[in-house]
């Protein structure tokens, strides 16, 4: 009789308790914080941030420019260093479909540049850091800080990249919204691929 | 006139006593810091603990370097000598990112401000705050390239640091955030080498026995990258599989050049002691509120850029 009531109260006491490891938690409370801070940046921060983005052959021009005072205008940085993130936004024409990237040229004329779009590469912090209105010291953590960048990243790559590469070709007019980082102390990288934000058919 | 010329010697003789007192007193209140370092073994720890002595002396502090020989029981006597002597802060490169945590809060507790040097600390009320280079973000890039330059394909051997320094983990974690995006790319051994020459050597060695055909081998940081490179050469492979470091030591920069190793991400140890020291000067003159991490920028190294770079970030 007793080894049958112990018996109950020890079954009653294993199921008043829901053992999950901390970690387990932790990575789940951490992910939905994650998600929800993604889709309000993409939703809320960068269209409103984009709208002031320069167009990439203006910008091309003036980071070439010595002296100029475009890094500090246009560029955003996260940490002690050289690395600056910069925005773009414009319209353009694809030249080259290749495996890893596309390239865009735009403007016309004299003012004509051409820049590479990742394709497959879209990983970093570009689009995290390029609008400077996500910080660490805002967000805490460094892991979820990263998270960010990954997940940012994730979405992008599944739902820009992968329906665009669907119906890309050379040829056709696109608007390009995007994000680069470049070494002030090393200066314009000609093999710079802008990571999109958004890439759009415009015909 | 002999009077006046005896009283213009005693003046003098007055003001020098006066201005030699002065001097000794402004020494002996200089601000003392001491440069808690894991290990003195590697030239790369050297060179950021001497960055800070020399920063430190610059803003007219006294600095003392101590080792901590990658032992966190001596660690601890150093915190413990570092309270006592009265030391005004302390600027720590983590022995361990978990066994240091109480270490350090030592200090904390006896109002010590304590700033990190590159190796975190995993408890934010353990330090007043932590300079740190975003190893995972040069990871992430350095991940990039590594994919690339296998053409998205390829079997490879992964190196991994100390275990319980969160530098190690969060270099593979920036890695492995791009490579795993890959499905072609076979991780077929991971191994510690503890940031070890010798031992990285004795481990490839021993992997290439079960793996003879890797690609690649990725280095947690520059030391186990020569070694691999070193037990490849020995093994003749040296031209045919790829290895990549993290650090941006002496010895790596020369090997990129040479056409040794493919990478390395060039750490910044110099900004990171001189962002400490600075710290520290500012938490002298009354500021109480740091940012709890400061992430310092690492930089990609490869043969197509490598002549922009010198050892360890040197400016």
């Amino acid at each position: 009789m007793y080894g049958i009531s112990a018996l109950i109260g020890l079954v009653l006491l294993y199921l008043s308790f829901d053992i999950v490891p901390l970690d387990e938690r932790a990575e789940t409370t951490a992910g939905e914080d994650v998600a929800e801070m993604v889709a309000v940046y993409f939703e809320e921060t960068l269209p409103a941030v984009m709208l002031d983005a320069p167009q990439p052959c203006g910008l091309l021009k003036t980071l070439e420019t010595e002296d100029s005072n475009g890094w500090e205008k246009y560029g955003q940085q996260t940490a002690i260093g050289n690395r600056y993130y910069f925005l773009i936004s414009g319209q353009g024409q694809v030249n080259t479909v290749e495996d890893d990237f596309i390239t865009v040229t735009f403007g016309t004329g004299e003012a004509q540049c051409t820049f590479r779009i990742s394709t497959v590469y879209i990983f970093g912090n570009e689009i995290r850091d390029a609008s400077g209105k996500l910080q660490l010291k805002e967000v805490g953590s460094l892991p979820t800080f990263n998270s960010l960048s990954e997940s940012i990243n994730e979405r992008v790559r599944k739902q820009v990249v992968a329906p665009f590469l669907k119906s890309v070709k050379e040829g056709k007019t696109i608007q390009v919204q995007g994000a680069f980082a470049l070494n002030r102390r090393l200066g314009w990288d000609p093999d710079v691929e802008i990571k999109p934000i958004q890439l759009q058919f415009k015909d | 006139m002999y009077i006046i010329g005896r009283c213009l010697c005693v003046c003098l003789a007055l003001l020098l006593c006066f201005s030699c007192g002065s001097n000794e007193s402004e020494k002996d209140n200089a601000k003392q810091i001491a440069i808690i370092v894991s290990t003195l073994n590697n030239p790369w720890f050297v060179f950021l603990a001497e960055t800070a002595k020399e920063e430190a002396a610059n803003r007219g502090y006294v600095a003392r370097i101590f080792d901590s020989q990658n032992n966190t029981s001596l660690e601890s006597n150093h915190f413990e000598n570092a309270v006592a002597l009265g030391y005004d802060a302390i600027l720590l490169n983590a022995t361990d990112s978990d066994g240091s945590v109480a270490n350090a809060k030592k200090a904390m507790e006896a109002g010590i401000p304590v700033f990190c040097m590159d190796r975190e600390l995993n408890n934010p009320d353990a330090a007043t705050s932590q300079i740190v280079s975003d190893s995972y973000s040069g990871c992430v890039e350095l991940g990039g390239l590594f994919v690339r330059s296998l053409k998205r394909k390829g079997k490879y051997v992964e190196l991994l640091g100390l275990v319980g320094d969160n530098n190690t983990w969060n270099r593979s974690k920036g890695f492995h955030a791009v490579v795993d995006q890959f499905p072609e790319m076979e991780m077929v051994a991971q191994q510690s080498a503890d940031f070890d020459r010798n031992k990285a050597m004795e481990v490839l060695e021993s992997i290439l026995q079960a793996h003879p055909d890797v690609d690649a081998v990725f280095c947690g940081n520059d030391a186990m990258a020569m070694g691999a490179q070193q037990a490849l050469v020995a093994a003749g492979k040296d031209k045919a599989i790829r290895v990549y470091g993290f650090d941006g030591s002496e010895d790596a920069v020369r090997s990129v050049q040479a056409g040794g190793l493919d990478a390395t991400v060039m750490q910044f140890p110099q900004k990171i002691a001189e962002t400490a020291v600075a710290f520290s000067d500012e938490y002298f003159k009354g500021k109480t509120e740091f940012q709890q991490k400061t992430l310092v920028d690492v930089e990609l190294v490869t043969p197509t850029n490598v002549d922009r770079y010198t050892s360890y970030g040197k400016e």
